[in-house]
Order: structure tokens, then C-alpha cells, then sequence
């Protein structure tokens, strides 16, 4: 069964992937920021990380770098609300630092179930 | 040798069984009937006697000779592993000592050598912590005390030591502990590596040489034998004041003579404290006077280079450096930042009473005014005359000075709108006390004076320095009088771009927060609707929660374009295209009470930017206008415009005054808008249309994306009378392909090869790698690893660079502080900034005020860098093409 990482800081969106991504057949592993979704990794390696990016402590783009330095054939979608502090496109941001599909929130379930799906397969012979 | 002493046993053995033989057979043949008889008889006893003692002879020596033969055996053994031992010992690399209570006990060969002892005993017994340098004492001590707590060994570290013949050595030791001869004892092994330190000594050293030498070239220098007092100065010491060498005494009291009186005391307690060893070197900013009188600003460094047995201080050296030019520029930006506070703070008259008071301190003036000259010449003073400066008996607010009451003087510096100094007196009316010595600076706007600032009456004569800070007070707050002459507030000025700020921070927050919250309402209820029966009641109703969602959605996405400037697909587009395109799309959706008129002057004006953004805020102009008719119906105009540099538009606020522009006007004959409410338009989620009809962001967006654009907006309205808002966009210059225009705006051009920039970083590699990124687009890129170094640059030649590319994290000048000090270098010269991740917020704060121009995250792609940089050559280079 394929893994999955949510790190999102927000309760509500984290539950749902979890429901939805479980409903949809993978295992799930969840964390509440980006700190916590590295470490989980390193404990547990998984096939797919989903992060939001505006967290609290560690934020996302930050943890996809990190993430990827240290295993440089992970697989990242990333999952924005918005940009807090106006400036920059953190979701465009991302797409630079190595993550394969950004989604908007609120996003659509089965687009974002097609794009897992779509990752995940890349690794069948 | 052992088989020699088994020979002689064996005699010995022998001869004491030949006297126990003989005893018995004596006893036996010769006395008695009996052995019982021989051996009690009384005439044996001797030779009883004798036997009893080769018996015991005999048997100690069999004894004996067992013993030793088994000891001899463990003996080789021993030597055996203690000749190993030895090899291993001397063979050894490391120095080794083992040592118990502070004594040694055991040195290798090599160890004793290198020690000067011939031998062990030489060295025994000598106190381990009598080899340590004072200052690794404590360490070591603290390391030995663990070893022995722990029993586990203190791992590789360096320390110094003196050997018994008294030179220093740097050595690596680790300690473990051991049993030694039965009791515990310590084992050190260390190895000599002077050489390394003393190889990574010199390196340090000739580091730190060179940039002395290479400070030292424009460095004056002095070196002072403290208990005669006598110092010695060099040429560019004295030059630096103004002074040939021969013409200052080589003592103390010139330094004393020379450093401002104000500065002295604060000086000589920093030599203090060094003297008594409380710093490790003295440093110090202060004045010290040039010879022409004037003040210059030294940074004083220096360092005690000599101290007598008892630790006096007997020599000391250093370094003075003219630092008068960075003391300016960063007075400058402290006046100025105090004069912004002072407007913005204090109102009215109460508030120019302020900038003149900071102005009046700052140059040390007892007397001076400020002013603004209407269009008859006459000088309107903006605060209450000074009881020195009364220009009526009695003191009046607001004083004016009719344009033929001007002095000559003054007069003069207003038809020329140059700077002027001078000693005659001036009298602003024929009771008012005289201004003498007076410097005086016309506030000019667009190439008009404005109004004037004078300062006066001080002993000592206006320097071109103070000149210069004040012309440069001038340019800063010509803006603001000039918004008091046509009657604006310059708080709303002032404010607007704050609140605008804040408000579109607060909107992004609340649209972030927001998303999550709809996107959990609508993916639960994606996953309800899943499992719902198909055709139900239940199915249906979550349907309409989704619905719902989705306005939700459409609702933040506006919010987020309000607040969101991040940096669009920019290009070259004809704003008349985009125009058209806009009323095909209004004229359908509009009413036939509503007649759309469209007055174009051209058909191709170029802008750079976001076409769709260009596009939405028209067309929220358009539903505002329609808005504003839609009872009694009437004209929306829209119109298009091109203004040359050459006649400044008269809508135009300064920034845009010598651009070409695009004015697109959007008019309506509808109901206008109050004058309270004028205040608010662009007020975010400030509306007056009834419920439903608006969300009160339209105009917010709308001034977003032309500020973003580098434009601005004007409205006029009149109650009942319509209102036109008029939307300011400078012309892009760029490259323009002859044949007709595409229905497509035009991809954006390579960039003109003669812009240069300057980019710095306190890292070597991103500064190589941002160079070669930008020479791509065929950009001239110079570089800096020291802000210092780059800001030298800028002063050097304020034309050469046309954007300036800077870390935000450098050690001293950081970039925030580096595009501060630009600033009033050159003015005109944009900055972007290059931050990490956690620095955003700060870096944020920086944006949209002054000159920093642009953000750009680390790691930055290629595209990035060069887009940004394209961005804002294009968008902020002004005057260039």
C-alpha cells in the first residue's frame, strides 16, 4: 500500500486528506507543520508528501527544500490558501523548490485524487 | 647460567644425602644394635646433629631449586611482553606519559627527549600541571577530573605547553585512564604540532596583515609612548585634518586639542577602560576639528601594543579614518525619518514648527524660517514667527511676507533657485531683529521654487556639508508643502499608501484562513454528496452547500487579487487593445439607457504589464460608472490619451512628472460622490452601493494593480455631476515591431544592453552565480562581497548602476540599511532585495517605501532573478529606454 505525508497546520484540511486519501486506498501518515512532517519522514519514508505551505515553526517551502536535499527523488504536491504576507506567489514558489502540482485551496477532491494518482503511478514499471 | 646453578644444587644434593648415609650407617654398624639405639645413643648425638642438618640443607635446597625454576619461567614471560610493550611504547608516534596525582610516573624513551630528561628518574615525579600554560590550566584540570570520574577517555584536544627548558609547544592530547603497577592512573598520549598552529597562526595573521595594509593606504596612523605622552603622527593623519605634518606637535594634547569638546570625555573613558584591560582594543567615533574649522567625523581605532612588568600600559597604536561621509548620509536619513514622524505625528502649523525646530537643532541655528511662496512671490511662513523673528509686533499664526517685503537677499535665492549664504543682515520687516549668518535654501518642485528655508545667526559659518544636508531636507519635504498649497491633507497623502499597505496584509490573512475553512466545508461535503443516494433529497441539498462554496470561493479570489502583487505575467501590450476588448465586452451587459461613448487619440499606446489586471480594472471602473446611472441612465465615456514628458500632466504627482503617460479616462454623468465620502474610495471594503450590489473593493483593486503598474489614480467627481477617474500609466519604451499590431499583446522584449548592475553578497559563490545568471539577458554586472564596499561604489559614480541586486543578511551594513544609504546617494537608483525565508517579513516591510523595488526569495532560479531585474529596469528605470 502506498504512503502518503500531509503536513498541514490547519486540523479540518488534514482530516480531510486523511479521509479522502484513506477512502482512496493509502496508508496515511500525518503532521502539523513542517518540522514534524520531517521527522516523520525520516522515521517513516513515504511515497508522496502533500504540504500545505503558510505553516507555523517550519512553513512549507522551506520543508519541500529541506526534504529534498535530503531525499532528492521525493514526490511533493503543494497546497496553498493564499499569500499571507501579499508579495510573493508562494504556490509558484513551491513549483521552483521542487514540488510536481500546486492546487489552490479550496481545491476539488478528484483533481487532487487524479494528481496522487498520476505521481504515484510514475513509479509502476 | 641456570644450567650452572642446577650443577652445584646437584652437588650440594648430593653431599647432604652422603651425610644423612654416613649419620644412619654410623649409627647403625658402628654404636648401637639397633638404629633406635643409634640414633638416642648419647655418644651420637653429633653425628645425630649432623644429619638433622644436612636433612634440612637438603630439603630447603630441593625446595628451593622448585621455586626457582617456576619463577624463572613467569620471568621470561614478563620480559617477553615488556620487550613488546617497549617496542610498541618507543614505536609509538605520540609522546606518552602516564602520571597520578599530578606526578609523572612513567615517560617514554622518545617522550624523555623531547622533554630534555636523559632519563626516567630525571623526570619522574615532576608535577604534570607545572608543563600546562596558565591559560589551558583550568581545561585540563576539568578533563583529568572527568577521565577519573568517568573512566572514560577525554577525547583529542589542543593545549599548550612549556617544556622544563622553557619553550612553548603546542601539542593534541587525550587522556584515558589505566591500572598502573595496581593502582589507577592516567595515561596521556600527545603529539607535537607547533608547526600546524603556528602554519594556521601565520595565515590568520597575514590575513588580518593584508587588511590592515590595505585599510592602512587611506588610514592616517599614530602611535603614542603613553608615560612621556609623546605621539607619533603620520602625513595622512595630519592631512586628513588639514594639516602638514610639521604644522602639528607631536604630543597628545593636539589629539586633545583637536577632538570635539563634546566627544572628549566619551573618548578618553573608552582609552581608559582599554588601559585597564576591561576592552580588548579602543574604538571610537568622534569630531575632530579640520583646519578650516570645520567638523570632521573620525572613527578613532586603536590597540596597547606594549605594557611594563607590573602591566602598565606604556605604547599604544591605532588608526584614524574619515568617516564624516557615512555620519552624513545616516544623519540625513535620521533627520529625515524625524521630520516624516513630526508630519505625520503633529498637525497644522504645530507640525512645521517641528521640521523648523529639528531643522534649527540639527544645524545649531538660534533663528530661521520656513515658508511657501504662493504665485505672487508671497512668502507664507507655515508656522508662528519666532518672538526673534516677528514680522509684526505681535506674534500672528501663519505669518505672510509680501512678495516686494522679500529681502534682496532672499529674493535672489528664489529667482535663481540656487543655495545661498552670507553674513550682511537681513530684516524681514524694519522692527524684526536682523538674520546674520545666514544660509538659505529654496524648497523646489518640478524645477519651481516652492518655498524657502533659512537658517541664521549662528558664530560659525555655514558649511557646503550643511548646505548639501539641508537641500537634501528640501527635496524631502518639497512634496508635502506643495500638497499643502493646493489644499490637501498631507496626512491622507501620507497615509493612504500605510493603510493600503496594512489593509491589503489584513485581507491576504483573512483570505488564507478562509480557504481553509472552505475547503474543508467543501471537500466533507464532496465526500457526503459521494455517499448521498443518487436523486436524494440529501444529495441535492449538498449540492446547493457546494454552490454556496463556490461563491465563497469567488468572493476570496477577489480578496486575494486585492492583496496579492506578486508579480504577474508582465509584457508589452497595447492598452488600446485591451480597451477595445473591454468595451466589446460592456456593451452587451449594459443597459440601453446607458450610452458608452469611446474617444481613442492613438492606436497603439504600450504599457508594460498584466493585461487581464489591465483589463479588471477597467471594468470595475465601468461597473462603478454603471452603478452610478443606473436609475436615470446617462454617458459612460471611456477615453485614451497620450501625455509627453515634455508637458507634464497636471494630474501627475512627482514620480511620474518626467514620463510619457498613458491617461485612460473613465467618465460617467451619474450621481458623483460626496466629499466625505472622497476621502474613503479607496478604503478597502468601503461601499455605498446597497447590499448585494458591492463589496467595497472594486476601487482598492483597482489603485492596486495601477500602483502596481507604477501608475496612479485621479478622480474627479461633483455631486449630480458625474465623476471621472483617470488612470495614470507611464508609456513602456521598449522595442515596437513595425507591422501592425497582433491582437496579441507583444512578448516582452530582450532587455537594452547598456543597463548595469550591481549586485552584492557576502558569499562569494551566489555573487559569481547571480553575475553569470544576469550577463545572460546581457545585462553589465558588477560586483561586491562587502556592503561597504558596494555602497563605495555608488558613491563613487550615483550614474553608473541603473538597479542594485542585495543580499538582506550581511555582516554590518545589512541590505535594508545598504538601500538606506543609497538612497540619498541616488535617489533614482531601484533595489532589489534577495531574502531567505524567515526574513520575508522583514524585507516585506521595506517594500513599497523608498527605493527597494522588488523581493526575491533564496534559492532563486535563473528565470527569477532575471525577471525580477526585467521587471523592474522596465517598470522603475526611470528615464531610461
Amino acid at each position: 500500500m502506498k504512503r502518503i505525508l500531509v503536513i498541514e497546520d490547519d486540523g479540518e484540511v488534514r482530516h480531510l486528506l486523511q479521509v479522502l486519501l484513506t477512502r482512496a486506498g493509502y496508508e496515511v501518515v500525518e503532521a502539523e507543520d513542517g518540522k514534524a512532517g520531517i521527522h516523520a519522514y525520516r522515521t517513516q519514508p513515504c511515497d508522496l508528501v502533500i504540504t500545505d505551505l503558510i505553516m507555523p515553526r517550519k512553513e512549507g517551502l522551506e520543508t519541500i527544500v529541506d526534504l529534498r536535499r535530503e531525499f532528492p527523488d521525493l514526490r511533493v504536491i503543494a497546497i496553498s490558501g493564499g499569500s499571507r504576507a501579499g508579495q510573493v506567489d508562494y504556490l509558484n514558489a513551491a513549483k521552483l523548490c521542487g514540488a510536481s502540482h500546486i492546487f489552490r485551496k479550496p481545491f476539488d477532491n478528484q483533481e487532487l485524487l487524479a494528481s496522487v494518482r498520476d505521481l504515484l503511478e510514475q513509479d509502476q514499471p | 647460567m641456570s644450567e650452572n646453578r642446577q650443577t652445584v644444587l646437584t652437588i650440594i644434593v648430593a653431599l647432604g644425602l652422603f651425610w644423612v648415609v654416613d649419620a644412619v650407617v654410623d649409627s647403625v654398624f658402628f654404636g648401637a644394635g639397633s638404629l633406635q639405639e643409634a640414633l638416642f645413643h648419647p655418644n651420637h648425638y653429633e653425628q645425630y646433629f649432623r644429619a638433622l642438618v644436612s636433612l634440612l640443607l637438603v630439603l630447603a635446597l630441593v625446595f628451593g631449586l622448585t621455586a626457582r625454576r617456576g619463577r624463572s619461567r613467569t620471568r621470561e614471560a614478563i620480559l617477553r611482553q615488556e620487550t613488546q610493550y617497549r617496542i610498541l611504547v618507543e614505536a609509538a608516534p605520540d609522546f606518552i606519559l602516564i602520571h597520578r596525582d599530578n606526578r609523572i610516573l612513567f615517560a617514554s624513551g622518545k617522550t624523555l627527549v623531547f622533554f630534555g630528561a636523559d632519563t626516567l628518574a630525571g623526570l619522574a615525579g615532576t608535577p604534570v600541571e607545572s608543563l600546562i600554560q596558565t591559560q589551558d590550566l583550568a581545561r585540563v584540570r576539568e578533563r583529568l577530573a572527568t577521565v577519573i570520574a568517568r573512566g572514560e577517555a577525554a577525547p583529542l584536544t589542543e593545549i599548550g605547553i612549556t617544556l622544563p627548558g622553557g619553550s612553548e609547544r603546542d601539542v593534541e592530547v587525550s587522556t584515558t585512564l589505566i591500572d598502573f603497577e595496581g593502582q589507577p592512573a592516567l595515561l596521556t598520549f600527545f603529539r607535537d604540532i607547533s608547526e600546524k598552529v603556528r602554519t594556521r597562526r601565520d595565515l590568520v595573521a597575514s590575513r588580518e596583515r593584508l587588511q590592515l595594509a590595505l585599510e592602512a593606504a587611506r588610514d592616517g596612523a599614530w602611535d603614542w609612548d603613553i608615560p612621556s605622552g609623546r605621539m607619533v603622527y603620520n602625513d595622512t593623519w595630519a592631512a586628513m585634518l588639514g594639516y602638514q605634518l610639521e604644522e602639528i606637535t607631536s604630543d597628545i594634547s593636539t589629539w586633545q586639542d583637536l577632538v570635539h569638546p563634546d566627544d572628549r570625555n566619551r573618548a578618553w573613558s573608552l582609552v581608559q577602560s582599554h588601559f585597564r584591560g576591561e576592552t580588548p582594543s579602543y574604538e571610537v567615533e568622534v569630531r575632530m576639528r579640520h583646519k578650516t574649522g570645520q567638523y570632521l567625523w573620525i572613527l578613532d581605532r586603536g590597540r596597547i601594543v606594549e605594557r611594563d612588568s607590573s602591566g602598565r600600559p606604556l605604547r599604544m597604536a591605532g588608526t584614524h579614518r574619515n568617516i564624516t561621509e557615512r555620519k552624513a548620509a545616516e544623519v540625513a536619513l535620521e533627520i529625515r525619518n524625524r521630520i516624516a514622524e513630526a508630519l505625520l505625528i503633529e498637525s497644522g502649523s504645530r507640525a512645521y514648527e517641528e521640521v523648523l525646530d529639528i531643522i534649527l537643532r540639527e544645524t545649531g541655528s538660534p533663528a530661521g524660517l520656513l515658508g511657501t511662496l504662493n504665485d505672487k512671490g508671497d512668502l507664507q511662513l507655515w508656522h508662528r514667527a519666532p518672538a526673534t523673528l516677528a514680522v509684526n509686533a505681535c506674534e500672528v499664526d501663519r505669518p505672510v511676507l509680501p512678495s516686494d517685503a522679500l529681502p534682496a537677499a532672499l529674493a535672489q535665492v528664489v529667482g535663481e533657485a540656487r543655495s545661498q549664504t552670507g553674513r550682511e543682515d537681513l530684516r524681514l520687516t524694519p522692527e524684526s531683529p536682523p538674520l546674520s549668518n545666514w544660509l538659505a535654501v529654496p524648497v523646489t518642485l518640478r524645477g519651481q521654487v516652492k518655498g524657502l528655508i533659512v537658517v541664521a545667526n549662528r558664530q560659525a559659518d555655514y558649511s557646503g556639508e550643511e548646505q548639501a544636508l539641508l537641500e537634501s531636507l528640501a527635496q524631502f519635504i518639497a512634496p508635502i508643502l506643495q500638497s499643502h498649497l493646493a489644499g490637501e491633507s498631507k496626512e491622507l497623502q501620507l497615509r493612504q499608501a500605510q493603510k493600503m499597505e496594512a489593509l491589503g496584509a489584513l485581507a491576504g490573512g483573512i483570505a488564507h484562513d478562509f480557504n481553509n475553512i472552505l475547503q474543508a466545508i467543501m471537500g466533507f461535503t464532496t465526500l457526503a454528496h459521494e455517499d448521498a443516494p443518487e436523486g436524494s433529497q440529501i444529495a441535492s441539498d449538498l449540492e446547493r452547500v457546494l454552490k454556496a462554496t463556490h461563491r465563497g470561493q469567488n468572493l476570496v479570489q477577489r480578496i486575494l487579487l486585492f492583496s496579492r502583487r506578486e508579480e504577474q505575467e508582465r509584457q508589452a501590450m497595447n492598452i488600446v487593445e485591451v480597451l477595445k476588448e473591454a468595451v466589446d465586452l460592456l456593451t452587451p451587459s449594459l443597459p440601453s439607457t446607458i450610452e458608452i461613448r469611446t474617444h481613442f487619440d492613438t492606436d497603439l499606446a504600450l504599457v508594460y504589464g498584466d493585461p487581464s489586471q489591465i483589463n479588471q480594472a477597467i471594468l470595475n471602473l465601468a461597473t462603478n460608472a454603471y452603478h452610478a446611472m443606473e436609475s436615470g441612465g446617462g454617458v459612460l465615456s471611456l477615453s485614451l490619451a497620450v501625455s509627453a514628458a515634455g508637458t507634464p500632466h497636471p494630474d501627475a504627482p512627482g514620480f511620474l512628472r518626467n514620463r510619457d503617460l498613458v491617461v485612460l479616462e473613465v467618465s460617467d454623468s451619474g450621481r458623483g460622490i460626496s466629499p466625505e465620502d472622497m476621502a474613503r474610495l479607496f478604503d478597502p471594503f468601503f461601499t455605498t452601493k446597497e447590499v448585494g450590489k458591492g463589496t467595497g473593493l472594486g476601487l482598492s483593486i483597482v489603485h492596486g494593480i495601477v500602483t502596481a503598474h507604477g501608475g496612479d489614480v485621479v478622480i474627479r467627481s461633483e455631486v449630480d455631476q458625474g465623476t471621472t477617474v483617470k488612470l495614470l500609466l507611464p508609456v513602456h519604451k521598449g522595442p515596437v515591431k513595425a507591422d501592425p499590431l497582433p491582437a496579441k499583446p507583444l512578448v516582452a522584449a530582450e532587455l537594452d544592453e547598456d543597463y548595469t548592475v550591481l549586485f552584492v553578497d557576502d558569499e562569494e559563490d551566489i555573487v559569481t552565480l547571480g553575475k553569470a545568471m544576469l550577463e545572460k539577458t546581457g545585462l553589465t554586472v558588477a560586483i561586491a562581497t562587502d556592503s561597504q564596499v558596494a555602497l563605495e561604489y555608488v558613491r563613487e559614480d550615483p550614474q553608473r548602476f541603473d538597479l542594485v541586486v542585495t543580499d538582506l543578511t550581511m555582516p554590518r551594513t545589512n541590505g535594508l540599511q545598504l538601500a538606506e544609504l543609497i538612497a540619498p546617494l541616488a535617489p533614482n537608483l531601484p533595489v532589489l532585495l534577495i531574502t531567505g525565508m524567515t526574513e520575508e517579513v522583514v524585507a516585506m516591510s521595506a517594500l513599497g517605501s523608498g527605493n527597494i523595488k522588488g523581493i526575491i526569495r533564496k534559492p532563486f532560479g535563473s528565470e527569477a532573478l532575471q525577471s525580477k531585474v526585467d521587471s523592474i529596469l522596465r517598470g522603475g528605470g526611470e528615464g531610461r529606454t
